[in-house]
């Protein structure tokens, strides 16, 4: 094959994980060529609230007094009594646990500067680990400003040290295969990709690294483990970064295994979130697009950030609720995706629409326009219920919403408010009536957020096939890898640092 | 002419009824407004609207007004006021919007809306809703006490004109939790409300094991 670049190790994916990878694989000693299809790094972690859960005893905690051990990592994390922890491999946690420190220092080491205030997460944990890296300091080069998105001064840090350190950084370049000596065999030699029109080939004389992010953009992939995932639901950190599974998929084009499937579907962790900001396409809790933002054209709102749930009820697609607008636990997905009752439409459950009169937008303090609504698909308004159903437009919303159904379910739940009882969900109050014109429908379909499996990877963070022999010279680490569902940065870290060391130690 | 066509031609009505009051006093006179749009935005200024009780006899009628109402497209309206029902309880009642005579060709269209009955008031209950920790009065927050509603204002407090009995009151407020609890109202009085502060909807909820 004739390659177009060439390099001992090539890492496809420029954020949480890719980023220490391609760091971690020059510290040893190896050319790296790191490929990102984006126009600008980071990927989901730009976005993140740079939230590093990383523990074991490392210099930060030890500052607070804050007592940890790997062994305490590790057994925090193969917790038998919760759903984010009894599925882990425990080979993974172990190494995980035992890299904990390490990753830190390496973090510390490579400039990343941390808020000096430990939080302890609500999840596996038992005691604080999590210490937030400092926002990064030029406004026009954070993707989500004003945001708190901490994140971005992680992952900023990080590729400006990566680039000191020679590691070769390709934007708009998107990996489009996984360059294997024979199509279920042999080494892995290197990827294909695009630039543009350009097709160009990547030699990696060591090693590929996988690190594109996750899968929950891809709708055959994600319904592979939940069938109701359908088109409907939309993905956390877009309109900027993708998870499309390519890496998955390349991988698994080549003969590599998923991994620690339980996890996508127990109910627990942020796979599938709320949205808080209402009437915008992206309304993922923690994440606005300000109008300042680089991508807001893509964007295009803000959203209406909801801070009291008893101003609105939820309607599906055909105009009818489905469940306590107040309730934030997983029955009320189980609700959403429910069959509508649209036969055209078996799995999902279509858009979920939030319906809401003039009084509650005063209550709330909304300004119903652009730029903080989508009046492109996502956001409509009326003088009357009946007429507001009508006038819903979107891709998602196969059929037109009957008014007359629209109509009886706000007269049903005005009716409940007289009551003081909801008699049909049980919401508490119900407090307010949707009464006064003019009348508003905004996008409220539950959004799509942490992918929580992947590639079956081992403990040096190399990938598996389905026969259970280790491909060689392909890597995966981030949110494509399975076996282990910790939300956030640290595990994409811990392993990217695995990988990319292991891949500059190989023999080529 | 096919029937298909026929209701091609038909334009639509649509209703709505607002500022029903939580309540009104037994054989009391209560008003609402009710406003009517057009799918095709005609003019509507002088049509007649009426409110039907549950055994559909005309309680209330008039005429809706010469201009829509401000900040909707072209939604007629005007005030109804009635007689409440002389039975207590909930009330549910229907507005109705008769097309006929309309050109072009609309359909009727209703909306049903309800309230509380209840005795004439006799008592003043004065509640006040406050911050445990700080003593703070908290604005804004949404009063029920049975049938009775109100929302505090800058002082923390409400005052609601209700009958002798024995209610639960609720109280809600974004951000507090305040336990309800069960009221005797036998003169006028006096109810404080201690509100906690409950933490901000934590993004990492969602992976509370």
């Amino acid at each position: 094959m004739q390659w177009t670049l060439s390099a001992d190790v090539v890492v496809i994916g420029a954020g949480a994980a890719g980023l220490p990878a391609a760091i971690a694989a020059r510290d040893h000693g190896a050319s790296v060529i790191l490929v990102e299809e984006n126009f600008d790094i980071g990927g989901h972690a730009m976005l993140s609230g740079g939230r590093v859960q990383l523990g074991g005893g490392h210099a930060l905690q030890r500052k607070f007094g804050i007592e940890d051990s790997a062994d305490q990592v590790f057994h925090d994390w193969v917790r038998p009594d919760r759903g984010d922890s009894r599925y882990s491999d425990r080979d993974l946690i172990r190494t995980f646990a035992d890299e904990n420190v390490a990753t830190f220092d390496f973090l510390v080491e490579n400039g990343v500067a941390f808020i000096e205030k430990p939080i302890l997460a609500p999840d596996a944990a038992t005691v604080p680990r999590i210490f937030v890296t400092k926002e990064w300091h030029v406004s026009s080069e954070i993707i989500a400003p004003h945001r708190r998105r901490n994140g971005s001064g992680l992952v900023r840090t990080l590729t400006a040290s990566a680039r000191k350190k020679g590691v070769d950084i390709l934007l708009q370049h998107k990996m489009t295969g996984i360059v294997r000596e024979q199509h279920n065999s042999g080494r892995v030699l290197g990827i294909t990709a695009r630039n543009g029109d350009a097709e160009l080939s990547i030699e990696a004389r060591k090693g590929v690294i996988v690190a594109t992010g996750g899968h929950t953009g891809n709708v055959n992939f994600r319904r592979m483990f939940d069938p109701r995932l359908t088109e409907e639901y939309q993905q956390a950190g877009m309109p900027y970064s993708v998870q499309g599974a390519d890496g998955e998929l390349a991988a698994m084009d080549i003969g590599a295994s998923l991994w620690g499937t339980a996890f996508q579907t127990s109910g627990f962790g942020p796979a599938i979130t709320r949205t808080r900001h209402i009437g915008c396409r992206w309304g993922y809790t923690s994440l606005v697009f300000e109008t300042d933002s680089p991508i807001f054209h893509l964007a295009k709102a803000t959203g209406l950030t909801v801070s009291d749930w008893q101003n609105m009820i939820f309607v599906n697609q055909s105009g009818k609720r489905f469940w306590n607008e107040v309730d934030l636990s997983n029955d009320f997905f189980a609700a959403a995706m429910a069959y509508s009752g649209d036969e055209a439409k078996l799995n999902g459950g279509g858009p979920i629409w939030a319906i809401f009169d003039a009084d509650a937008v005063a209550r709330e303090g909304w300004l119903p326009e652009p730029p903080h609504v989508d009046r492109d698909g996502y956001f409509f308004s009326a003088d009357t219920i009946a007429e507001l159903a009508g006038k819903i437009d979107n891709p998602y919303q196969k059929q037109t919403m009957p008014g007359d159904v629209l109509q009886a379910s706000v007269e049903r739940y005005n009716a409940f408010v007289t009551a003081g009882v909801d008699e049909d969900f049980a919401k508490p109050g119900p407090v307010h009536r949707i009464a006064t014109p003019p009348f508003y429908a905004a996008w409220a379909t539950p959004i799509l957020h942490d992918s929580l499996t992947g590639l079956r990877t081992n403990t040096n963070a190399e990938v598996i096939d389905t026969r259970g022999e280790v491909i060689p010279g392909l890597y995966c680490a981030g949110e494509s890898q399975g076996g282990f569902a910790q939300h956030g940065l640290a595990r994409c870290m811990v392993f990217g640092r695995i990988a990319g060391r292991h891949a500059a130690q190989r023999n080529s | 002419m096919t029937n298909a066509a026929q209701v091609k031609q038909t334009a639509a009505t649509s209703l709505a009824v607002w500022e029903v009051p939580a309540t009104a006093v037994a054989g009391e006179r209560f008003a609402v407004k009710i406003g009517v749009k057009s799918s095709i935005g005609s003019d509507l200024r002088g049509h007649s609207v009426q409110v039907r009780n549950a055994a559909g006899d005309a309680i209330g009628e008039g005429r809706l007004g010469d201009a829509p109402r401000p900040s909707t497209d072209a939604l007629y309206w005007t005030e109804l006021s009635m007689p409440a029902p002389a039975v207590e309880g909930i009330a549910a009642m229907k507005a109705h919007f008769s097309a006929a005579g309309l050109q072009p060709p609309h359909t009727d269209a209703s909306a049903q809306f309800s309230l509380t009955v209840v005795k004439a008031p006799e008592h003043t209950v004065t509640i006040k809703v406050v911050e445990t920790e700080s003593a703070k009065p908290l604005a804004d927050a949404y009063l029920r006490l049975g049938s009775y509603r109100a929302a505090t204002g800058e002082a923390g407090s409400a005052t609601l004109r209700v009958c002798k009995g024995r209610y639960q009151l609720h109280t809600w407020k974004v951000g507090y939790d305040a336990a309800p609890q069960a009221v005797h109202v036998d003169g006028d009085m006096f109810i404080e409300v201690a509100a906690v502060v409950v933490p901000e909807e934590n993004v990492d909820r969602a992976w509370k094991g």
